[in-house]
């Protein structure tokens, strides 16, 4: 993210921000609405539930009043009185028989309530079922074993049966049966009707539509929990699916009234539902919803504010674009006016665009602009001073140099014909003053060479190239063997990196320093050089380690000025310009010098070089 | 010009992305073969069930049109009316007596067999009235099957017969209703299957009298196959196979997980979880194959009692060829 530009970072930050903003109110919002619509469906679901539970209370009713009512009629008393219990024939049947088919193809077809209808003596053996197909179905005709009778009896009372299997469709069924009595009130006769269960599970769907084609649905069960009409699938009733497993189910079966979130155990669905008994059957009422289907508005609210979110993401996208545009382009000119002025061109200014923060950064920037080419003009001031100064300085001591060597030149000549001519009239005494003048002018010639030369490295350019070190390295040990030729010396030389430097310099740089060592290690009976290098971030530690007479570390810093010498001339030759010419050179490199050591115990001499920026050394 | 092109490029992007999530959510699954089947929904039914649930259907190419029927005679008139194109569950009488008539291989042609009952694997017993506490307690009383001319009906009529019970009433009452019939005392027993079976014993319907399906007088017994229209087995071999394929794979599937295909039954039927549990699986061969020696052994028990007039030769009931080709892919 912080390699990424404003450019990109601004309009994705942007999409980001409204895009985690929508998306968290969109959730927000929609646990609201979910929380509401479900309230809502439950609320409707009890309110459907108290209309279904209604209707199919009033559905029994008139099943049980029409059942009762035509009881009491004199068609079905006369036609019960004889079909007295015992008899086998009916006295007079073809008389009443067709009036009592009548009656009752009657009440099947204006009604709808029933499947079929039955007459059974008191003693519960069937002699009149219609429609009359069913009476040679009927696979017993002597009902007395049915619960529903032996309640009937006991009770000489209306009876509703639990869901059974009818002996006459050999289909489930509920049963309505009254006790059929004569003027004296004995039971003479039981009068029955089959309920029609899919009329039952068509209650509370319009007339022309039909079962199962809503999403809410109502279902009774019997008090053992099997279904006895189910709005939303007649197949539940024609196998009396065994609901008691459900949890709406089962609180309507304990006598309660409520509503519930639950999973059916049947079909495995989420599900909203209102419960409540059936007045006195002790069978249960419930009104069902699926939990999918109770949300779908929500579903669909979300989709459709899925894609308006979307859609808004991708216009505050394109608006972040804009704005970042707005926004980076005074920016851009900034960079670009910066990146001038950092190429050296001071007189670069920024346009001043607009009041706001971005318009006073570039306020501030050409004041910062306009002080630095001050800055400048003073500093390109300086350097011309110094830089003459210097001049004059190296031409100085340049024809110093160059000058004095001719009289150092006579000098020598003169001391010499002085030591040939006249060598013999001369005391032993002249003798040694000529010898000690002839050591002295050579002396000078030497520090006058040496001061020539560091003159003239100062004046010199760096000319960089890629160097194997290690190749350099052999070179100078080569040139120093006759330096130390007789001498026994340890050399642990480490493989050196390359470098970008340039040649010659280097060259004297580990000449010098080798020289060095080479020299101050002549005392030491086991002379030991170790050559090596470390690699720190960009720069490389060079290093000459020797244990040769060391130095008094508090002389250190004076170690590599010019004519600095830590010992005498006599212990070790030399004019002190070696080390000052070492750290001219590795300046000039961009490199740094120093040196550690013990006295008598040896020394250190550390010089550093950049990597070139591509890395390399 | 150039703001122009990153707006441009930016909402084609978006565009694209729309496009491409839109692509992805509603990406309809391969289908080449559209299969009408005539399903008894029983517990025979089962892999079939475990085909639609669990997608095989899709995977490997076929759309199910599903018709139910009351039971395996009715789903074999459909399929030899050319009213459904395959009946996954049809009982072995009625492919015996549909021989019997000629119609095989002219009609219908059963593909393979579904399963088999053994005692490990019993699949038809009779459910008696709690009052019933021996085979002879049946003498002159009324018991259920599904149809006269069914397996259960044969079943229950060759034990009575080994048991000395002459004197019986059968009474067709469907299979879901059985249970009821014999606790409210409609009939003193009746032959039941699963899941039936499990849903009456725990209801308290009745009691299970004893197996007479991997009991006596069929320990064992093939006992439904996979049977095609004459017409859809000749002319969509590539149909017949694909459903061939999904078959096995369902099949297989059910042998490694039958508590899991137990759950996908107790869904299909609408089963209370209490009788899903308890449900005794079929035995399901992992092949598919039919047991010829089976078939000829089953033969004259049914002649016996006058379900087959004659015996028929394993080899002219079905036709495994397709079979043996999907078979075959396996290897």
């Amino acid at each position: 993210m912080s390699k990424m530009r404003l450019s990109v970072k601004l309009p994705l930050l942007t999409i980001v921000s409204a895009g985690v903003t929508i998306v968290l109110i969109i959730l927000l919002a929609l646990l609201l609405i979910r929380h509401t619509v479900k309230e809502t469906e439950t609320a409707a679901l009890a309110n459907s539930l108290r209309g279904y539970e209604s209707a199919i209370d009033f559905f029994l009713d008139e099943a049980r009043s029409v059942i009762e009512i035509t009881a009491q009629g004199k068609r079905i008393i006369e036609y019960s009185a004889a079909f007295p219990a015992g008899a086998s024939t009916a006295a007079g049947r073809s008389a009443v028989d067709r009036d009592m088919r009548d009656l009752s193809q009657s009440i099947l077809k204006n009604s709808r309530l029933f499947e079929y209808l039955m007459l059974a003596n008191a003693e519960g053996v069937v002699y009149m079922i219609e429609p009359q197909r069913l009476h040679k179905a009927l696979s017993r005709k002597d009902l007395a074993f049915a619960s529903w009778y032996k309640k009937l009896i006991e009770s000489g009372r209306t009876v509703t049966s639990d869901l059974h299997i009818s002996t006459a469709t050999q289909r489930p069924t509920v049963v309505v049966a009254t006790p059929v009595r004569d003027r004296r009130g004995r039971i003479i006769g039981i009068w029955a009707g089959g309920i029609n269960l899919t009329t039952l599970s068509h209650i509370g769907i319009p007339e022309e539509l039909p079962v199962g084609t809503s999403n809410r649905y109502g279902q009774v069960t019997d008090s053992r929990g099997l279904i006895i009409a189910h709005q939303g699938n007649l197949q539940y009733v024609r196998e009396q699916t065994d609901f008691s497993s459900v949890p709406v189910i089962q609180a309507a079966l304990r006598r309660e009234t409520g509503t519930m979130q639950y999973i059916s155990p049947i079909d495995g669905r989420d599900k909203l539902g209102a419960y409540m008994p059936l007045s006195d059957t002790g069978w249960s009422v419930t009104y069902v919803e699926p939990l999918s289907v109770a949300l779908s508005p929500v579903y669909a609210l979300t989709r459709n504010i899925g894609w308006i979110g979307a859609l808004a993401v991708i216009v505050m996208g394109l608006g972040g674009v804009v704005i970042a545009r707005q926004v980076i382009k005074p920016l851009e000119r900034l960079k670009n006016g910066a990146v001038t002025i950092g190429a050296g061109d001071l007189t670069q200014r920024i346009e001043k665009a607009g009041t706001d923060e971005i318009g006073d950064l570039a306020a501030e920037f050409n004041r910062m602009a306009e002080s630095l080419s001050e800055k400048d003009l003073q500093l390109r001031n300086y350097i011309n001073r110094l830089e003459n100064a210097n001049k004059e300085l190296e031409a100085f001591s340049y024809t110093v140099s160059h000058d004095l060597r001719a009289p150092l030149r006579h000098i020598n000549g003169f001391v010499e014909l002085l030591t040939n001519r006249f060598r013999e009239a001369l005391p032993e005494k002249g003798v040694h003053y000529l010898d000690a003048i002839a050591d002295s002018a050579r002396q000078m010639a030497a520090l006058i060479d040496d001061l020539l030369q560091f003159s003239r490295s100062g004046r010199l350019e760096v000319q960089k190239i890629h160097l194997d070190m290690n190749h350099l390295l052999r070179e100078v040990l080569e040139s120093l063997k006759t330096e130390y030729a007789g001498r026994s010396i340890e050399w642990v030389v480490a493989k050196l990196p390359p470098v970008f430097g340039d040649r010659a310099m280097l060259r004297q740089v580990w000449f010098n320093l080798l020289h060095n060592a080479v020299k101050f290690t002549r005392k030491t009976d086991k002379a030991r050089v170790e050559i090596g290098c470390r690699e720190e971030g960009m720069e490389l530690f060079f290093f000459v380690r020797d244990n040769g007479v060391g130095f008094d570390m508090q002389y250190a810093h004076k170690l590599f000025g010019v004519f600095q010498r830590l010992h005498a001339t006599d212990d070790f030759e030399g004019t002190g310009i070696g080390l000052a010419h070492v750290r001219r050179i590795i300046a000039k490199h961009g490199g740094r010098t120093w040196a550690e050591a013990v006295l008598n115990q040896g020394a250190v001499f550390y010089f550093t070089l950049l990597k070139d920026k591509e890395g390399r050394q | 010009m150039s703001k122009l092109k990153e707006l441009l490029t930016m909402t084609f992007t978006g565009l694209i992305a729309l496009v491409l999530i839109s692509a992805c959510t509603s990406s309809e699954p391969r289908q080449k073969f559209t299969l009408r089947v005539g399903i008894f929904p029983v517990l025979d039914a089962l892999p079939y069930f475990v085909m639609k649930e669990r997608e095989l259907a899709e995977k490997y190419g076929i759309a199910f049109e599903e018709s139910a029927y009351p039971g395996g005679a009715a789903v074999l008139d459909a399929l030899s009316a050319g009213k459904a194109d395959v009946g996954p569950t049809i009982g072995t009488v009625p492919v015996l007596t549909a021989a019997e008539r000629g119609m095989i291989p002219d009609k219908i042609i059963p593909a393979a067999a579904n399963d088999f009952a053994d005692p490990e694997h019993p699949g038809m017993a009779v459910l008696a009235d709690n009052s019933i506490n021996g085979w002879r307690d049946l003498d002159g009383k009324q018991i259920a099957v599904n149809a006269k001319n069914s397996i259960t009906a044969a079943a229950l009529i060759g034990r009575l017969k080994r048991e000395g019970v002459r004197n019986c009433t059968l009474v067709e009452i469907e299979f879901p209703n059985m249970g009821l019939a014999v606790a409210g005392g409609n009939v003193a027993a009746a032959g039941l299957m699963e899941p039936f079976l499990s849903q009456s014993l725990l209801r308290g319907d009745g009691k299970l009298l004893d197996w007479v399906i991997g009991g006596p007088p069929f320990e064992r017994f093939e006992y439904t196959m996979v049977v095609f229209n004459a017409d859809i087995y000749r002319k969509r071999p590539a149909a017949v196979k694909a459903f061939l394929r999904a078959y096995l794979k369902a099949v297989s599937w059910i042998r490694q997980h039958p508590d899991e295909a137990r759950l996908i039954l107790g869904r299909a039927l609408n089963l209370n979880p209490d009788v899903t549990r308890q449900i005794k699986l079929l035995r399901f061969t992992s092949d598919g194959r039919n047991d010829p020696a089976l078939l000829e052994s089953m033969q004259p028990l049914l002649i016996d009692i006058g379900m087959l007039k004659k015996r028929i030769p394993a080899g002219q009931l079905y036709d495994e060829k397709l079979l043996g080709e999907v078979l075959s892919e396996r290897r």
